[in-house]
């Protein structure tokens, strides 16, 4: 029973569940207004529930089926690895400027791949900030500071 | 007279030298990603959308029209020479063309899926020519509820053409209608599931989403299995690119049944590029005499499928630019950006910008004629590039990310949606939900509300009125059928796989 909570099929119906139910929760105090007249709740709590409807019937059918469909392993070393690269880029392009976020984007990124070999990744970490500040910054215009006073 | 003097509007506006400029730029990056293997057309798009956004609209979609057939082009490329598809839409090039490459024969299926591409992108860009405007004629005369009840049929059909699990594919489609209502409503002015932050009054960005799923999520994918080293069959030279005499004359009658069965594939909601292909290829295998000699090197399993999936590809254009409903994840993207040039889609756009129409298609015309010239000298470049490793790559791409993010509003809320939206990709992938539905669910989601609306408040809140016109009660019905139909093939599927 527990390894039927792992099947691919339950996941993605808890899923749906969870999700329909939050917006369709969240919508509720919108104002659902009259099928003439929609508030701004009536689309999404309707929608919200049809999704936790059809959540309720993967899940149900994957109970029905009762052999499970394990989901395969999730690989946080890549996951976590490039969600802190962004978020290491977001916190410097505004606080220190374009130049320490990209060479920080790069170099923790390469923490996602076993097969990284670090004098490489600086030299890509060199070579891709300095093609951004010219490509990006200088050709493109985008508004960004190379680096803050 | 007025079909000549469009099309030669189209010309002097796709001819203009940063026009031709960006066609450029658009088919050979294309073509580049199309050879890099994880690397889709999709990913493509949305990572250098957020580039498009100082250009005019016209040289925008130039730019990204070529980057999407470009990939097709390409993805066969790395189809052919490694067994390892750049595009799903090239999947089905691999079981004839990787067989022809081991015989030391890769330069011959190189030469004709390049010609074949060339010669159904063209026909079928003359049928988008021929029927856009007729469409559009009637499209004029669509209400709130016709409106409605297409979007809903466009999702459907691309639900039920994204995976053999139908619920899981309506389910995304729902959860990207959800997504869509973050923001702003436009009826009413209330902020809807925006927990405070000034930003977010905007909804979430097509582009972040498109970037999270497409693109950070298939890196994290990418890295999860060890790359082997890549083996590339040496080409030879412009000799052998040539097809035997009997292959040249089997080659014409592929490409022909390619092409009109891409082409009508394409014109529909849901069916892409890659069901063009892969339905080309079983239809070449029932016309042949001999069908035991597919999957060994038959020329026709090479030609159809190519030329089907640059004629779906390019009657694709139809539904996105006649009537605002994508048919699949890059017409969603197509429309997306129109929107953001401040165009509302629809079939009034073909009025009202005829520049951007005819131009486009003009610019698609003169981007597949470059595209032989880019492909076919060109090979030995592509067949570098292949070469390069993953590691090398990913960090590349990720810079490219984040910079396309965060310039979608200068704000580093973006990148921080993006790495959240990533994560929940991934699980996506992992759980076999697919993102596209979720994506046309996205950019469909606010239109069809306010349609809904409309509609119900024209038809004083009876739900009936969507049974009134003829047009809207059609294609409601033919909505039902196709749930119908794919919820009992799913059914059939799982009974079939239990007893074995």
């Amino acid at each position: 029973m527990l390894k039927m909570l792992t099947d691919k099929e339950m996941l993605s119906g808890l899923m749906f569940v969870l999700i329909g139910s939050a917006f369709a929760l969240g919508a509720a105090d919108y104002g659902m207004g009259t099928t003439r007249r929609m508030g701004p709740g009536y689309f999404p709590v309707v929608l919200g529930i049809v999704l936790c409807l059809m959540g309720l019937a993967l899940s149900g059918k994957a109970l029905w089926r009762r052999r499970p469909e394990t989901i395969s392993r999730l690989y946080m070393r890549p996951l976590l690895s490039l969600s802190l690269s962004i978020l290491a880029f977001a916190a410097l392009i505004d606080n220190v400027g374009l130049i320490a976020a990209c060479l920080a984007c790069v170099l923790i990124s390469g923490l996602a791949s076993a097969e990284t070999r670090w004098r490489e990744t600086i030299l890509i970490a060199i070579g891709m900030t300095a093609f951004s500040a010219l490509v990006f910054q200088q050709f493109l215009g985008l508004p960004f500071r190379l680096w803050v006073e | 007279m007025d079909f000549l003097a469009n099309l030669s509007l189209g010309f002097s506006e796709a001819l203009s030298l940063s026009n031709i400029m960006y066609c450029v730029i658009g088919v050979v990056l294309g073509t580049f990603v199309g050879v890099l293997p994880g690397l889709g057309s999709v990913t493509a798009i949305s990572m250098l959308l957020p580039f498009t956004f100082g250009l005019d609209p016209l040289g925008a979609l130039i730019m990204l029209s070529g980057i999407f057939y470009g990939g097709l082009y390409g993805g066969s490329t790395a189809s052919i020479l490694l067994n390892l598809p750049g595009t799903p839409a090239s999947a089905v090039v691999a079981l004839d063309g990787y067989p022809m490459a081991l015989q030391g024969r890769a330069g011959v299926p190189l030469f004709m899926t390049a010609v074949a591409s060339f010669f159904g992108g063209c026909f079928g860009l003359l049928l988008v020519l021929l029927a856009a405007p007729a469409i559009v004629q009637i499209a004029l005369e669509f209400g709130p509820a016709e409106y409605f009840s297409m979007m809903l049929l466009g999702l459907l059909a691309a639900a039920a053409a994204a995976t053999d699990s139908p619920l899981r594919s309506y389910g995304m489609v729902i959860v990207g209608l959800l997504l869509g209502l973050v923001g702003t409503d436009i009826v009413s002015g209330m902020m809807r599931f925006t927990f405070g932050i000034p930003i977010m009054a905007e909804g979430v960005s097509f582009i972040v989403v498109a970037m999270a799923l497409f693109g950070l999520s298939e890196i994290i994918r990418n890295l999860e299995s060890h790359a082997k080293p890549l083996i590339v069959k040496p080409l030879g030279g412009w000799r052998e690119m040539l097809p035997t005499r009997g292959e040249f004359w089997r080659s014409i009658g592929a490409a022909l049944r390619g092409t009109a069965l891409g082409s009508f594939l394409g014109a529909l909601p849901g069916a892409g590029p890659t069901i063009a292909s892969f339905m080309a290829y079983t239809v070449e295998m029932r016309v042949s005499k001999n069908p035991e000699r597919f999957g060994k090197g038959a020329i026709e399993g090479v030609v159809a499928p190519e030329a089907a999936n640059n004629a779906a590809a390019q009657t694709g254009y139809i539904p996105t630019l006649t009537l605002g409903i994508p048919g699949d994840a890059v017409g969603a993207l197509i429309l997306g950006t129109l929107i953001m040039h401040g165009i509302a889609p629809g079939p009034r756009v073909i009025s009202t910008h005829p520049e951007l129409f005819w131009g486009l298609i003009a610019s698609m015309w003169i981007g597949n004629f470059l595209l032989l010239w880019v492909n076919i000298p060109f090979i030995g470049l592509w067949v570098r590039i292949l070469s390069i490793p993953y590691r090398q790559l990913y960090p590349a791409i990720m810079i490219i990310l984040c910079i396309g993010v965060y310039s979608v509003a200068n704000s580093s809320f973006q990148l921080v949606l993006l790495s959240g939206l990533g994560a929940v990709g991934y699980l996506f992938v992992k759980l076999d939900c697919p993102a596209s539905p979720l994506l046309l669910g996205l950019i469909l989601g606010p239109m069809m509300e306010e349609n809904l609306r409309r509609a119900l408040l024209l038809g004083r809140g009876n739900p009936l009125v969507f049974f009134e016109t003829p047009i809207s009660a059609f294609i409601l019905i033919f909505c039902a059928l196709l749930v119908l139909l794919s919820i009992l093939s799913s059914v059939r599927r799982s009974k079939k796989g239990r007893m074995v």
